[in-house]
């Protein structure tokens, strides 16, 4: 399994995409902190900096790039089969489940180490930033947000994988994760909020502290429960999927 | 000793027959080819050995067990398929290091089998931007890391120029005087009569001869013979199969 594990991320490694959607969430969590922190409590729908939530919102872009990981993990498992390059990897490794098991661990802590690069960015951009404007923050103050942004961002990596499983076509997988975040969730999350809080989506805006002013989320514990049995019914599902296929 | 053996296989995809109770034997140090007009079910067969697909019926083993139990199959069996990639954004040495990794097998391989191919050169280049011929022998050296007993290749022969296809006899020939063992699947018959030993021709997905080169060849050119055995007109072998394509 090591072994696998070790391949998947060569793989990753030696292809440019990875270091492009890194550079993307790093830019990304600065520009939304240092936007959040010009924006808060001047425009409608947001919360002034020297509220609780306020802060929290700042901090929560370290989540930026929760989505690219969900693209990395989608293309993971689907770029095998547009570049037919899992005839070599089922080759090397027969017992299908484990390459669906090496590909699950290998994009969950890509997730976790581009979640901790951007919590980094973001707390450097972000000090200085609210500093500026008067307010005081101590990191413990926000830690439940930058724990709740890493647990999202690496459950992403794994729904990534999963629905890259179920959903071979590159372009067709990442239009409906896409679509599925902004559109579906945005609608569902706005006019029905009961029901918006319990998708993956807003289980994730509840991990990692974001809020608009009137909507309740899921409590922290409440929400990475949910999240993580989307991510386990949507591996589980994915991973039949693939060993059960013909591969021509 | 037969390395290769299929039993009864048999593909069906979407109620079509590819391959129909297709048995045969693979001898050990012999260069096997698989031959057949297009759609027959070669690349089928090829892929049911290798456990790429599940047949609908029958058996497919190597070394006297199925692909998916073999303890390791790298070094068991080297393939080259048709359709096997390349991410066009990998260079030749990390798409092999790549499988080495995986597979467990020395680092040091990947250098030995891309001079081995004669691609030492080009070792740090994208595959992207790789000719055809290129591709193939690539692919060869991606079957021959885990220097496997077994070597099945389907159209190995393709995109390759005159003094590849010349190179790639050489290869399998001393590779089979060795003691390796070869499955090759191929529609350039003349290419073919200068390297294979036995044959095993299909048509339909269903077996029509299963001998020695040298007793196919007894009845006259391997052509008039093969197009004899293939002919749409000759009536279908036994039971009439499907017109699988050939996938």
């Amino acid at each position: 399994m090591i072994r696998l594990v070790a391949s998947e991320v060569l793989k990753l490694r030696t292809t440019r995409l990875v270091y492009g959607l890194l550079a993307a969430t790093l830019a990304l969590a600065v520009v939304g902190t240092l936007a959040t922190v010009a924006m808060s409590g001047e425009v409608a729908q947001t919360f002034p900096l020297d509220s609780a939530e306020g802060v929290r919102n700042v901090f929560s872009n370290a989540g930026a790039g929760s989505i690219f990981v969900l693209v990395l993990g989608i293309l993971g498992m689907t770029s095998e089969f547009r570049h037919n390059t899992v005839t070599e990897t089922f080759l090397v490794t027969p017992t299908r489940g484990q390459v669906v098991a090496a590909k699950l661990v290998t994009y969950s802590v890509t997730g976790l180490v581009f979640a901790l690069l951007a919590v980094a960015v973001t707390i450097a951009a972000a000090l200085p930033a609210l500093g500026s404007e008067g307010v005081d923050v101590s990191l413990g103050d926000v830690a439940g947000v930058l724990a709740g942004v890493v647990v999202v961002t690496a459950v992403y990596g794994l729904l990534g994988v999963a629905l890259g499983s179920l959903i071979r076509n590159s372009t067709a997988a990442v239009v409906v994760a896409l679509a599925w975040s902004f559109v579906v969730e945005g609608l569902v999350v706005g006019l029905v909020p009961d029901v918006g809080r319990w998708f993956p989506g807003g289980a994730a805006s509840a991990l990692s502290g974001q809020s608009l002013p009137g909507s309740e989320l899921l409590a922290p514990v409440v929400a990475a429960a949910v999240l993580i049995a989307y991510a386990a019914v949507f591996a589980w599902a994915g991973n039949r999927f693939v060993v059960r296929g013909d591969v021509t | 000793m037969a390395l290769v053996v299929a039993e009864g296989l048999t593909k069906h995809f979407n109620g079509l027959a590819a391959v129909e109770d297709l048995s045969f034997e693979v001898e050990a140090g012999t260069v096997t080819g698989c031959l057949g007009p297009n759609g027959a079910g070669k690349t089928t067969t090829l892929r049911m050995l290798l456990g790429l697909v599940t047949p609908t019926a029958g058996t497919a083993t190597i070394a006297g067990r199925p692909y998916h139990q073999l303890d390791e199959p790298k070094a068991t069996v080297g393939a080259l398929l048709e359709a096997s990639g390349f991410h066009p954004g990998r260079s030749a040495a990390n798409h092999l290091r790549v499988i080495t990794t995986a597979a467990g097998l020395p680092q040091t391989r990947v250098d030995e089998v891309l001079a081995e191919v004669d691609l030492a050169d080009a070792a740090g280049r994208r595959v992207g931007g790789f000719s055809l011929g290129m591709r193939q022998r690539l692919g060869l050296a991606a079957a021959l890391l885990g220097r496997p007993r077994v070597l099945v290749l389907d159209e190995p022969g393709n995109g390759l120029d005159p003094e590849g296809i010349r190179w790639l006899r050489g290869f399998l020939r001393h590779y089979a005087a060795e003691g390796g063992t070869v499955l090759v699947s191929s529609h350039a018959l003349a290419e073919v009569s200068q390297t294979v030993d036995r044959v095993v021709i299909m048509t339909r997905g269903r077996l029509v001869a299963h001998t020695t080169l040298e007793e196919l060849t007894s009845q006259g050119n391997l052509e008039d013979v093969f197009l004899e055995l293939t002919s749409p007109a000759r009536p279908a072998p036994a039971v009439p199969a499907g017109e699988g394509d050939d996938r």
